[in-house]
């Protein structure tokens, strides 16, 4: 049995379909015991110990997520102070881009207790350290040029607009942290004209980043996830998926209307995830979500990937108990190691 | 040795700032000095870090009046520069003044810096090291025995069971954010307003509660840690005293009020040696340690100013020192091509 304590946004925006509720309710349907806790949940203890005030469930096993959530939310959930150092496994699942304006201290509460939490030897993933350094869009830019899409990352308009010419007159614009974080425009030939606005919408809030537009950015993208710095493969399958652009809007996002399908992978799409294999590595980076269009790149999330569900259903194949079972390895290693190993090196054993 | 100052920005920079005494300096020694501010950097297509560059014409300045007139005015050198051909990055910026719509700059020096070390540039302090640092929970890493007691919490019931705990008397202040912004000093005598503090404290973020030191009634210490050690030049610590000033019980943190010469003692030294292990992990070149009793109450990695105010009680010029340090660590990388870890290149 682990003691598993998974570090959310809020538990009151937690949702049935989160690949962070199907984790939990698979380690708990594997007899472990596991603590949900919510940003504002943490206590750096009198005594130097971290403390929480966390959540967890009562039943041996649980059918669906829905059931599971809703006894983590209901009157029969166990709500305890626990000590966070003697946890086995602290995994940061929370989503920083959730977290804004009067919010935006809960981005980093993970990682700055997290930190803390490694003194004791509890394993903590993704790595505090690794996590603090991809709070803005830099983390794409350290892995292999050829299989990013050229980027610019410039405040000065001037800059920008060379780019933007050198590409043709198509890029995307990006905002490259915080509040303009989400903010993604894509020009064109046609609304060049409102470039200026567009450039003065995301500086006025940090960096832009340019980029170069992949054709097939329209069509969607596939997703897949990488697990110990490998493809996540289970019985024979891989966990990935297509998703599929239906409506308007410029990037594949969840918040774009869309639809999934299942996807076979490619050749190329190996090659991404072994390029980037030694920085995951190198950086304890457990879980990740790769986002690949064209041969490329698009997007890394390392914070909360979210979708294995989705994986799950495609592939017929329960691809959470697989991470729930690299979870295990490590606390069995931690235990010949008595507690003493270096977290980044745990974190893709 | 060609040297990168990453500040806030360059219209901001005052003369009293230590920053701009190792800008004089290192150019009165002949080296390259360009300034950056937070948003001239660019990562280029071609993968290459550049800056919109500062740099005050090649002379002697006599004062640091003297080389920013030079710096902001029409004279100054204006130019695209390449950052990954740098020997030197100095991130001096403070992270503390950014807020609002320019939070974005608190992190804009250790974004580029952490992709220029890659090249070989020398960033001090290391941009993995002070990314740790952003918040005061950087702080509870170091050896318990040095740190007053300390609670850290979102909670207003555990923070007023710390506050009795320590019989009444504790600082309390966001545990994002720096300075003297947001603290409070909560009193046995004054019990009142303690649900407003820490409400007004908890609507930002976590709280940090600290055990008052009344040792800081006479205000505190400021010393100097350079490569780990303290910063020692022609035989004298870099260090002054800040008294406290009227009834502000903040001098804990930020002590606006009279310096005077410091007395180095074996508890200051102690305290140093102590903290020295975690530094050298972290790559932490230049720290200012703000000393109270045998406690300490904060240390500086961003941008610790106060050199000048050092060498006026002391009579020697630190800025020296530290120039002087820079240009050995740019010699030991010559010899290694520019391929050696940063953060220990950092403490050398």
């Amino acid at each position: 049995m682990m003691r598993i304590g998974f570090f959310i946004n809020d538990i009151e925006t937690e949702k049935a379909g989160f690949t962070t509720l199907r984790l939990a309710m698979t380690a708990v349907n594997r007899g472990h015991e596991v603590w949900i806790i919510g940003a504002g949940d943490l206590t750096y203890d009198v005594d130097e110990k971290i403390r929480a005030q966390a959540r967890s469930t009562t039943a041996k096993k649980y059918k669906t997520t829905t059931t599971y959530l809703k006894e983590l939310k209901g009157p029969k959930a166990k709500v305890e102070r626990i000590t966070i150092d003697d946890l086995d496994v602290l995994m940061l699942r929370n989503d920083p881009a959730h977290d804004v304006g009067a919010r935006a201290w809960a981005k980093t509460a993970g990682i700055n207790f997290g930190h803390v939490a490694l003194r004791s030897g509890v394993i903590v993933l993704n790595d505090p350290t690794a996590l603090a350094g991809a709070l803005d869009k830099m983390y794409i830019q350290l892995l292999p040029q050829n299989i990013r899409p050229r980027t610019l990352i410039s405040c000065d308009s001037k800059e920008i607009k060379a780019f933007v010419k050198e590409l043709g007159g198509v890029a995307v614009l990006k905002g490259f942290q915080g509040s303009s974080a989400q903010a993604v425009f894509l020009v064109t030939q046609e609304n060049r004209a409102n470039l200026n606005q567009m450039i003065d919408a995301i500086a006025s809030f940090g960096y832009v980043i340019v980029q170069e537009y992949l054709a097939d950015a329209e069509k969607g993208s596939v997703r897949m996830f990488l697990v110990n710095g490998e493809p996540l493969r289970h019985k024979g399958k891989v966990a990935a998926y297509q998703w599929v652009r239906t409506g308007e809007g410029m990037r594949a996002n969840i918040h774009i209307p869309g639809s999934t399908e299942p996807v076979t992978l490619t050749d190329s799409h190996y090659h991404i995830a072994e390029a980037i294999r030694p920085r995951l590595v190198q950086d304890g980076i457990f879980l990740a979500g790769l986002e690949i269009v064209d041969g490329k790149l698009i997007d890394i999330n390392i914070f909360s990937p979210d979708g294995l569900v989705t994986a799950q259903a495609f592939q017929k194949v329960n691809f959470s108990e697989a991470v729930i079972e690299a979870l295990e390895c490590k606390v069995e290693y931690m235990t010949y190691y008595h507690r003493r190993f270096d977290n980044v090196d745990m974190a893709t054993l | 040795m060609r040297l990168g100052l990453f500040i806030n920005d360059v219209a901001a920079e005052l003369p009293g700032y230590t920053t701009t005494r190792l800008a004089q300096t290192a150019t009165n020694r002949g080296d390259e000095v360009w300034y950056i501010s937070a948003s001239d950097f660019i990562y280029g297509a071609d993968d290459i870090i550049y800056a919109q560059g500062t740099a005050a014409p090649k002379t002697k300045y006599r004062t640091p009046e003297a080389y920013l007139v030079d710096l902001k005015g029409d004279k100054a050198v204006k130019k695209r520069i390449t950052v990954d051909d740098l020997d030197v990055l100095m991130l001096r910026s403070d992270p503390s003044t950014e807020i609002g719509n320019r939070v974005w700059a608190q992190t804009a020096g250790i974004t580029f810096g952490r992709v220029a070390k890659r090249r070989g540039v020398i960033v001090v302090n290391d941009p993995d090291g002070l990314l740790k640092a952003m918040n005061k929970m950087y702080f509870q890493h170091f050896p318990e025995e040095v740190r007053p007691r300390t609670l850290i919490s979102h909670n207003r019931e555990d923070i007023k069971g710390f506050i009795a705990e320590m019989g009444g008397n504790a600082v309390i202040k966001p545990l994002q954010g720096s300075g003297g912004t947001g603290v409070f000093m909560a009193k046995v005598d004054d019990r009142s307003n303690i649900n407003q503090m820490i409400d007004t404290l908890i609507r930002d973020g976590y709280v940090i509660a600290q055990e008052y030191l009344p040792a800081a009634a006479e205000g505190d210490t400021r010393l100097f840690m350079m490569n780990g050690k303290p910063l020692r030049y022609k035989g004298k610590y870099a260090a002054f005293r800040r008294l406290r000033s009227g009834d502000d019980l903040r001098s804990n943190i930020h002590a606006g009020g009279v310096k005077a010469k410091a007395e180095i003692t074996d508890s200051h030294l102690r305290l140093a040696e102590i903290v020295r292990p975690k530094l050298v992990q972290d790559g932490m070149f230049l720290v200012g340690l703000d000393i109270v009793g045998d406690k300490l109450m904060e240390i500086n990695v961003f941008s610790p100013g106060g050199l000048g105010s050092a060498q006026q009680f002391e009579k020697v010029n630190f800025n020296e020192a530290v120039v002087v340090a820079l240009e050995r660590k740019v010699i030991y990388m010559g010899h290694y091509h520019r391929n050696f870890a940063n953060e220990e290149m950092a403490m050398l």
